[in-house]
């Protein structure tokens, strides 16, 4: 209880706090270094926080943190340790994050052991982690000689240079982003990570800029990047839209948004697809007609365009989507196409999101270059990963697949639900090329003026046993369906999926699988 | 013509006759043929004594499965399409069946419970192929071809012409990491298949392999070069390399330490200074995966400047490899023979239980570029006081080379003890064993 005796000094107490606080929340690291970073247009790791989250809900953790010296030193300097970070919320859903201050510029002096311990709170209180990568850290190995103060590893944990991220098993989704030159221990969660976004312009090193002997890492190639964005206000808003998809932790409630209308019949999508199996079309169009308006998020876009990965929503529950992009070398799928594929599907299923697969393939696109790019390891990669989705998982083939290509992109033969639009073809190879590999002899024997019109006739002969028709009717497909009541029959699957509750073994084995291999 | 394409010449030898010279004398037991087929599809034997099961690619690994074993599989030839074709072109399902889908999604979800070996013997496309993509040992005898579809496809479909070594000969699948042993004859496949299983448990969760060491090799001694090195620390002649094309800056492969098998990642100073490619990451990652899964100890040598970033992924590689290290629940020995520096340190390991231990050989340098080199700390075992400055990658100890071996062996004696039995780790023996 407060006394008339008691009360001055703990004003004065307070008010210590709070002037200290003001100094090193204003200060950071020093009027000059902020400077640069205003004249060089960027923004301080206090904006950038103050930009994502949504206003006045940030609560800091380790202001205090300086790993160098007694924050009441005369000129204490590096405020806050190098990073920023504490809760907020995004939307209204808590996280934790944590940003790189760049106004620090004494790389050593960051403590990544702070990132260390915002990481372990985010696992307690199963938020999703952002981390905001801009700064050259050296990762911490306790002290070395030439620094003073405090033993970091002793303040904030056993493993100071990796923040437990190493056996995150997916347990919660972590976002990186790289909104400044990122390396040493700044890169490190973006080859761990859920989601990573880079700023136009940035570089990604592993190793640190203060130890590289000369050589400096270059831009991260473009596959391992989700999304490449042009301002920072884009990264937040991306980052706030990839999160939106996801449940706060792994195995927590999809975030089901109001369906709003129940999705009616849509006469228009049809339309979209050429009839005539040569024509190219716009995948993404069928995908934004599938989906709620504006859900579509597509991701890596600029990387494997042979295939289209993203995530949206269908009568407000998230999916994943995974579809061949005709426009792209009729959709046929290279060696990188399955990198890509994989990192969705283990997204997807370690965080419970049902998949959406939209087929419209050759197959793979076969080649003495591909093999040379491990094509068999990596079809076989996807092969696996497909084999091991726990989520629901909807395939439709909106207009051929062929082969493997099928089986893989029918989750191994065991998508919950094979559908097939009507003029569909599906079988063990395109046409064409079945009809001369099947009937090579007897083409040789026939002279050279008779032979297209005999690989046609046989062709065609083929194509009647790959209709949908034919292929329904061993459960092949489970269901033949009007294009236009696509979206309605995979909601109206998906929410009866849902409603079963989890299933059991779910999360499996993918969600500890690598980012990228 | 399916016969042209599906026996490369130096191997028209029949699953029988390629079994018969590869098992035990006498011992193969043929199972009975399936419903509808003339002849098995492989069968039981012994190899060193120990049980396991051959077949045609993956068509018998079912019965290895069930009984616990290891299984070899000698590549069948081509798809389900040259085998005949489908009797109903337009229907996937009995497709499916016969191109081995339930054989595949076995595969995929096996979680090495066995060891897998493939023997690609004659040229390998389809599910033949795809059964080696998913094997945990590959040995790729030359002049035969291993890709996804086979040239005739390739010409038919794509205009594209090779020859078979060009699509998927040694010459590919060497230098991409597709073969772990790349054979000149048949009899080499087969010492290759049987040095292999030598080291490995027959399922995860049996004994671990243990032999009489034997006489060490030679003194090991600084400045060798790094297989030199690794043949004097490691039982005589039990050094068996995988993947020795790929990514050369690493050294990877299957030894024998005082009788105990391990797995071996080791830089290669005299490639790329040793340095950590994107791919020399895949390459360990791979191999750790494998320890782990088989329950065998893993042993680094390290002599590296850390990563090399000019290759693709080299991010998301690096901290794979870190990842795998950390999962691993195997005992793990570190020997820094030369230099771990920056980056590298990482990958090669940081939270340690303890089953590991680090040890560094005098004049190592541990630690960053900038630092003063070498550390004081690292010249005798007695003076271990600034060694504790590299916090959690400060070494357990120095140990001069010639003492390396017995302190290794020593170690692996009290974690292991006499009659070990392989301790499989929870998470990598899922992870993809197509990488």
């Amino acid at each position: 209880m407060l006394t008339d005796d008691t009360l001055p000094e703990e004003i004065a107490t307070v008010e210590r706090l709070r002037g200290l606080r003001d100094v090193v929340t204003t200060e950071m690291g020093g009027p000059e270094a902020v400077g640069a970073i205003r004249a060089a247009g960027r923004r301080t790791a206090r904006e950038h926080i103050a930009e994502l989250v949504d206003p006045g809900s940030f609560g800091e953790i380790g202001t205090f943190a300086t790993f160098t010296d007694k924050v009441t030193a005369a000129h204490p300097g590096n405020f806050g340790g190098g990073i920023i970070g504490g809760h907020a919320t995004l939307d209204g859903r808590a996280v934790t994050l944590a940003v790189d201050d760049d106004s620090l510029v004494q790389p050593g002096a960051r403590g990544t052991g702070k990132a260390a311990r915002l990481y372990q709170m985010a696992r307690q209180l199963r938020n999703p982690y952002i981390e905001v990568a801009q700064g050259d850290t050296v990762p911490d190995l306790g002290p070395r000689p030439g620094k003073t103060g405090t033993d970091r590893a002793r303040t904030f944990g056993a493993e100071p240079a990796f923040p437990g991220l190493l056996e995150r098993g997916r347990a919660i989704p972590v976002v990186t982003a790289i909104l400044g030159d990122a390396s040493g221990a700044s890169s490190f969660t973006a080859g761990l990570c859920d989601f990573l976004v880079r700023l136009e312009g940035t570089r990604l090193s592993l190793t640190s800029r203060a130890t590289a002997s000369g050589t400096v890492g270059q831009d991260a190639a473009d596959g391992e990047v989700d999304a490449i964005v042009a301002s920072p206000d884009e990264a937040y808003a991306v980052i706030r839209r990839f999160l939106s998809y996801l449940p706060s932790y792994a195995g927590g409630p999809l975030p089901v948004a109001d369906p709003g209308a129940e999705p009616g019949y849509d006469d228009q999508i049809a339309r979209l697809v050429p009839a005539r199996r040569s024509r190219a079309y716009d995948m993404k169009a069928v995908i934004r007609r599938l989906c709620d308006p504006g859900t579509f998020l597509e991701l890596k876009a600029g990387f494997a365009r042979n295939i289209v990965t993203g995530l949206g929503r269908m009568a407000g529950i998230p999916v994943g989507v995974l579809a061949n992009a005709p426009m792209r070398m009729a959709g046929g799928l290279t060696p990188e196409c399955c990198l890509k594929a994989v990192s969705l599907v283990c997204l997807c299923d370690a965080f419970g999101v049902p998949l959406l697969v939209l087929q419209d393939t050759p197959g793979f696109l076969v080649s003495a270059a591909a093999e040379r790019d491990r094509a068999v390891a990596r079809v076989m990669t996807l092969l696996q990963a497909m084999s091991l989705v726990t989520v629901p998982t909807v395939s439709v083939v909106i207009r051929k697949a062929f082969g493997l290509a099928f089986v893989i992109l029918d989750a191994n033969r065991r998508a919950d639900l094979s559908l097939a639009w009507p003029g569909a073809e599906i079988g063990f190879m395109d046409p064409p090329v079945a009809a001369n590999v099947l009937f090579e002899p007897q083409i040789r024997e026939l002279p050279e003026s008779e032979r297209t019109a005999f690989l046609a006739a046989k062709a065609a002969e083929l194509g009647v046993g790959f209709e949908p028709f034919g292929v329904a009717t061993n459960l092949t497909v489970d269901e033949i369906i009007e294009p236009g009541a696509t979206r309605s029959v995979v909601a109206g699957y998906l929410r009866t999926a849902l409603a079963a509750g989890p299933r059991p073994g779910v999360p499996g084995p993918l969600a500890t699988w690598p980012r990228w291999s | 013509m399916a016969d042209d394409i599906s026996q490369a010449k130096p191997a028209r030898l029949t699953l029988p006759e390629h079994i018969e010279r590869l098992v035990d004398p006498g011992s193969y037991a043929p199972a009975a043929p399936a419903a509808g087929a003339t002849e098995p599809a492989g069968g039981e034997a012994l190899i060193d004594g120990r049980p396991v099961t051959v077949g045609y690619s993956g068509h018998a690994l079912e019965r290895a499965l069930a009984r616990r074993q290891p299984y070899v599989g000698l590549s069948s030839g081509t798809g389900g399409l040259a085998r005949g074709g489908p009797r109903n072109l337009g229907v996937l399902d009995p497709i499916w069946g016969m191109s081995g889908g339930p054989m595949l999604l076995e595969m995929c979800r096996r979680d090495r419970i066995v060891p897998v070996v493939s023997a690609v013997v004659r040229h390998s496309f389809g599910d033949s192929s795809f059964f080696t993509g998913l094997s945990d040992f590959v040995i790729q005898l030359r002049g035969t071809s291993m890709a996804l579809t086979g040239p005739r496809v390739l010409a038919i479909g794509t205009s594209e012409r090779v020859t078979m070594e060009e699509l998927g000969g040694v010459d590919v699948h060497r230098h991409n990491g597709q073969a772990d042993v790349i054979a000149e004859t048949l009899d080499e496949v087969y010492t290759a298949i049987r040095r292999i299983l030598s080291f490995l448990p027959s399922c995860a969760g049996a004994p671990l392999p243990v032999r009489d060491p034997g006489a060490p090799a030679g003194p090991v001694s600084a400045g060798q070069p790094m297989r030199t090195l690794i043949d004097d620390l490691c039982d005589p002649g039990s050094f068996f390399e995988l993947k020795r094309d790929f990514a050369p800056s690493l050294i990877t492969g299957l030894a024998r330490l005082d009788g105990y098998p391990v797995g071996l990642v080791a830089s290669e100073p005299a490639r790329d200074d040793g340095a950590w490619s994107g791919d020399a990451c895949l390459k360990a990652t791979r191999l750790v995966s494998h320890c782990d899964a088989f329950g065998l100890p893993v042993l680094f040598l390290v002599d590296s400047p850390g990563p090399r970033e000019d290759h693709p992924a080299a991010v998301s590689r690096a901290m794979m490899l870190a990842q795998a290290v950390q999962l691993a629940e195997v005992p793990k020995c570190w020997v820094v023979t030369g230099q771990a520096r920056g980056t590298g340190l990482l990958i090669t390991g940081s939270a340690r239980v303890a089953t590991d231990l680090v040890l560094a050989w005098p004049g190592a340098r541990v630690g960053y570029h900038d630092d003063p080199a070498p550390p004081a700390d690292l010249r005798s075992a007695a003076d271990p006081g600034p060694a504790a400055d590299l916090g959690p990658w400060a070494p357990d100890g120095v140990v001069a080379p010639a003492g390396t071996r017995r302190v290794l062996a020593a170690h692996l004696r009290a974690v292991l003890g006499p009659a070990p039995v392989s301790r499989p780790g929870k998470v990598l023996r899922s992870w993809p064993a197509g990488f």
